[in-house]
């Protein structure tokens, strides 16, 4: 049977601005995950996945979608793509890129490196929640028949 | 087959002597004579050859038997002698005349007669004595043959035809001059001679004993034939020459002999002026030569100084080349210079575009957040003054979207593929669903093809042209293609003649509507189709009418 909701949703977003109204919208529609976790740069983001630094030794379950920001300092987006689909462990968890411009090559470059989708950050924020919803949908059910193996 | 053994010819080959290259043989003079090369003769006895080598000539061309004589000719060869010879009785005996032309002919009762080259020949007979006669031809061309005739007169056959009778009966019998045509040349000198004039007893002073006439003309006495002939000069054409001898108390024949000439023009070569013309031509050709040899030096002196002047000028254009050169190395200088700062300036449009986004995407979603959840605790000014700020805020988005479209368009490339139109627009109008729903207006798809582009850009192109059609007012909007272009009609506004031309460049907007719009749209979409190797125009029957927008692609 099919899970409908997430179990933990990360977010990595460096404007806390940004990461306040999506994760806003997001609690909104509390449908979409158990938990949202927010982490606002590219190193937080591979040491939560994978379990490092603060991380270490982390119980809680690893995350059922990853809302990825492409422009970051330090760690990037490409930077943070390239980590987690390169470890075995993680890299069927669902990325989803979060982009600001309408960029194509940033995306096609996303998609290239391993990402399974991308949103533009939102403006229109029905929209922007109903394209999450359903990407976390279909991500944790392909999540979990990749678990399930 | 029946062979009769004693005719079959026997090989005598031990007996010929064949290697001393026999030329001709001889039956007669008592013996079969076989003549080699270089004066070798042999003889055949009963009972064998002779060899006979004591020749007074080495080369004999020719030989004759007359009676127990042989007579023959030997060439001047490999330093032998020219001229006649005769063997009888075991003595070779040379006659040293003049050249013969290797004919010999056999008159009657052992007539000899051999031919000479100018003309004259011989006659070897009984009454010649113990050498030959030389006897003279009327005209000094060369004899074809000499015959006697059975009445014993001797017919000689100049070249040319002329024919020249000794008469075996008359008295003197070579005094006559027989009938007959010649051919000779304008100019010549003919010489008629006359033939054994010394047998007439001269006459007494003043008594002629010949006449001659030309032509028919008048009779010209005289009393010995000149020894050189008569000198006549003939025009081109036919002329007769008659000569009698005048009976006093003489046997003579007097009747007239006539000879016939056909002159015939001189050749070219054979003119007067052929040598004065061609020595004139020749002075004129060496003249000339020495004219162009001058006019060469000359042009050689133009070469040279053109040369130089080549030189000079190469000199400058290298010079020039050189000054060139540097002008190209800063140009590229410049150039490198100028990509790196439009790099830098792509670059800076992009991290500003991006930037700026940052903060706009936050004022759009708090000012959502206030309208959403706090337009209860707000008065109605204040609604419309948060709802002014989220407009705004998204107006700004779209314009600097458009601007970071725009700087791209020069830097990056995306490659070319085949677009199928018809799923690009379908996608295209799930991706505006919101945007269309919201204006409540109808779409209408006509067939399209597919084209080869870049997908990105071209979709672009589509979003913008229904986005401007959507934004200025249309209710229905058609999209379809016809004459090799894609259109896209709108019943809207429409576009006044004035700004139908100005619509296409960067930051022009028709009219200050207040409507969703973005003027760099339209300068961006003739920008794609200019990489697209298209064109797009606009056309509206005016204001209130709607506007269609049309473009192509790939129309080279």
């Amino acid at each position: 049977m099919q899970k409908s909701k997430l179990d933990i949703l990360l977010l990595v977003e460096d404007e806390p601005d940004h990461a306040h109204l999506i994760m806003d919208v997001l609690t909104e529609h509390g449908h979409l995950a158990n938990q949202i976790i927010w982490v606002k740069d590219g190193r937080e983001a591979v040491d939560y996945v994978l379990r490092k630094g603060k991380n270490k030794g982390r119980n809680s379950s690893r995350p059922g979608l990853i809302l990825l920001d492409i422009k970051m300092p330090e760690l990037d987006g490409f930077d943070v793509l390239k980590i987690l689909k390169a470890d075995d462990d993680v890299k069927t968890i669902p990325i989803v890129m979060l982009t600001t411009t309408r960029n194509s090559e940033d995306v096609e470059k996303a998609l290239a490196l391993g990402a399974n989708d991308y949103i533009s950050k939102p403006v229109e924020w029905e929209a922007f929640v109903k394209t999450v919803g359903e990407l976390g949908k279909y991500w944790a059910f392909i999540s979990d028949a990749n678990l399930a193996k | 087959m029946h062979i009769d053994e004693e005719n079959v010819p026997q090989v005598l080959t031990p007996e010929i002597p064949t290697s001393d290259s026999p030329r001709f043989h001889v039956d007669g003079a008592g013996g079969f004579w076989l003549f080699g090369d270089f004066g070798l003769v042999k003889k055949r006895h009963d009972d064998g050859w002779e060899q006979i080598n004591e020749l007074p000539g080495k080369y004999v061309s020719l030989a004759i038997g007359r009676g127990d004589e042989l007579w023959f000719i030997f060439d001047a060869f490999a330093g032998g002698r020219a001229g006649l010879g005769r063997y009888r009785e075991d003595v070779w005996t040379p006659f040293n005349l003049n050249t013969l032309s290797g004919e010999a002919y056999h008159g009657a009762e052992d007539t000899l007669f051999f031919a000479e080259r100018g003309g004259d020949f011989y006659i070897v007979s009984d009454k010649s004595g113990d050498r030959p006669v030389r006897r003279s031809a009327p005209l000094s061309r060369m004899i074809r043959f000499i015959v006697q005739d059975l009445m014993g007169d001797l017919w000689v056959v100049g070249e040319g035809g002329a024919v020249f009778r000794y008469r075996s009966d008359g008295i003197p019998p070579e005094t006559q001059i027989l009938a007959g045509s010649v051919d000779v040349l304008h100019g010549d000198r003919l010489n008629v001679r006359f033939e054994g004039v010394e047998r007439f007893k001269p006459k007494a002073e003043g008594i002629f004993q010949f006449s001659w006439r030309f032509d028919s003309g008048p009779w010209t006495d005289f009393r010995m034939p000149p020894e050189d002939g008569l000198p006549i000069s003939l025009k081109v054409g036919e002329h007769s020459l008659e000569v009698r001898a005048q009976d006093e108390g003489f046997d003579v024949d007097t009747s007239a002999a006539q000879l016939t000439f056909n002159v015939h023009p001189i050749p070219l070569q054979e003119r007067r002026w052929f040598f004065p013309v061609v020595a004139s031509v020749s002075v004129l050709t060496l003249l000339l030569a020495g004219i162009t040899f001058v006019s060469r030096r000359r042009i050689a002196y133009y070469a040279e100084h053109l040369q130089k002047l080549v030189d000079e000028r190469t000199l400058d254009l290298k010079t020039a080349n050189i000054h060139l050169n540097s002008e190209i190395a800063e140009h590229q200088q410049a150039e490198k210079a100028l990509r790196a700062s439009e790099q830098n300036m792509q670059e800076l449009i992009y991290i500003a575009s991006h930037d700026l986004q940052t903060p706009i995407v936050s004022m759009v979603g708090f000012a959502g957040i206030i309208l959403k959840r706090y337009t209860k605790e707000m008065s109605a000014e204040g609604i419309h003054a948060v709802k002014r700020i989220k407009w705004n805020a998204e107006k700004m988005r779209k314009i600097i979207l458009s601007l970071l479209d725009l700087s791209r368009l020069n830097t990056v490339k995306n490659p070319h593929r085949t677009i199928k139109t018809k799923i690009l627009l379908e996608e295209l109008f799930n991706e505006m669903g919101l945007q269309i729903s919201e204006k409540d207006v109808a779409i209408k798809l006509r067939k399209l093809p597919d084209i080869k582009g870049d997908q990105t850009r071209i979709t672009s192109v589509f979003r913008n042209l229904l986005s401007n059609a959507l934004n200025y007012g249309g209710k229905n909007i058609t999209i379809g293609f016809t004459k090799n272009a894609f259109y896209v009609k709108d019943d809207g506004i429409g576009i006044s003649e004035h700004n139908i031309q100005k619509i296409f460049k960067a930051g022009e907007r028709l009219k200050k509507v207040d409507v969703d719009g973005v003027g760099m749209g339209l300068t961006f979409c003739r920008k794609v189709i200019e990489q697209h190797e298209g064109k797009i125009w606009a056309e509206s029957d005016g204001i209130g009418k709607g506007s269609t927008f049309y473009f192509t692609v790939n129309d080279s």
